[in-house]
């Protein structure tokens, strides 16, 4: 019998007006070759916000949909929307 | 022709000894599927009507067995019916039928009769918007998604030089209602300004006044219940004291802020 762990981003969504990228982080366990568990961990990824430490993967979706426009929308959007406000 | 065998009644093999017949064959009977078979587990009836009724009343397809119901007519019942009836009549029914006429794809449906009834009443609609209850036909209002998993609460304004002793975060998704509970136990230095909670799993609902919200269940900072108030189309919520004072410490500080927050997301 073999156990195996293994992660993959088993979903990459890109969503809202400021194109947020929401990755699905998938932990994998295969007992001789098939999954027996699967579990989730999420994050987002807001327009501007580091991605050094992202996959290539990740990294390209965000330089394709954090333009500078969307960039300057959110930072505005943050602006507008302050506490209490 | 030599005769090399005979059977009991000294009668040649393959030899026809009579021949007197008319149809039907109102004096044969049969182990096969006709009108004339001694087997009854399946029959057809003059009107080609199929009634299976085995005697353990298990009907089993083999390997990779299928039943495809299908209606010729491009009509939006296209499809089938499972109906469970008794002697009193229809007491359920399954629908698996055409969403539309002339359209491709389907829904399927559950119904079933209320007491006293023989006229099933829609319970539950699964199609592509999701799972609709009763009556109900808005997009909106179907159960759409489920899923549960961890995220990393991070605290990202309101102490310099953060580090965590623990901390975690857990969520489910019901639909677009995202709750979240979360532990924090980290060290560092206050720096005076208003503490800021990101790394949310999911983005929240960009829609004017929509802000989500929570409360700490647990901190050692002193008598203060911590509010969490969200931001419309971010992924971060902020943090508050009585009511609208920004919450905030100074000096070093080794702390739990534990809690839970609730939002819509998209």
């Amino acid at each position: 019998m073999s156990l195996e762990e293994k992660t993959e981003e088993d979903k990459i969504e890109v969503v809202g007006e400021f194109k947020h990228v929401q990755v699905r982080t998938a932990t994998i366990i295969l007992k001789d070759g098939k999954e027996i568990s699967r579990s989730f961990h999420r994050r987002v990824i807001d327009p501007g916000a580091d991605t050094s430490s992202e996959s290539a993967e990740v990294k390209g979706i965000c330089a394709a949909v954090h333009t500078e426009t969307v960039v300057n929308a959110y930072k505005a959007h943050l602006e507008a929307n302050k506490p209490g406000e | 022709m030599a005769i090399t065998k005979l059977n009991s009644l000294a009668i040649p093999a393959n030899t026809v000894v009579a021949a007197d017949l008319s149809y039907p064959l109102t004096s044969f009977s049969s182990t096969g599927i006709d009108d004339n078979a001694t087997s009854t587990a399946i029959t057809i009836d003059s009107s080609e009507n199929v009634s299976v009724s085995p005697s353990g009343g298990v009907i089993t397809l083999g390997q990779h067995g299928q039943i495809t119901s299908k209606q010729s007519l491009d009509v939006a019942t296209a499809g089938g019916r499972y109906i469970g009836s008794s002697n009193r009549g229809i007491v359920g029914q399954i629908r698996i039928e055409q969403t539309a006429t002339g359209a491709d794809g389907g829904y399927v449906e559950i119904d079933t009769c209320a007491t006293g009834s023989t006229s099933p009443t829609k319970r539950l609609r699964v199609d592509t918007d999701g799972l609709k209850i009763g009556n109900d036909t808005a997009a909106a209002n179907a159960l759409d998604d489920y899923e549960e998993g961890t995220f990393t609460p991070t605290i990202t304004s309101g102490v310099n030089s953060i580090s965590y002793g623990n901390r975690s975060g857990h969520y489910t998704k019901v639909g677009n209602l995202v709750f979240l509970d979360f532990y924090i136990y980290y060290s560092g230095t206050g720096s005076g300004a208003q503490y800021i909670v990101s790394g949310l799993p999911y983005a929240q609902k960009n829609v004017n006044y929509c802000r989500g919200g929570g409360t700490s269940t647990y901190q050692n900072y002193g008598g203060k219940v911590v509010t969490f108030y969200g931001n419309q189309g971010t992924s971060y919520f902020f943090c508050y004291k009585d009511g609208s004072t920004s919450f905030t410490s100074s000096g070093s500080v080794g702390h739990y802020l534990i809690g839970t927050f609730t939002y819509q997301t998209d």
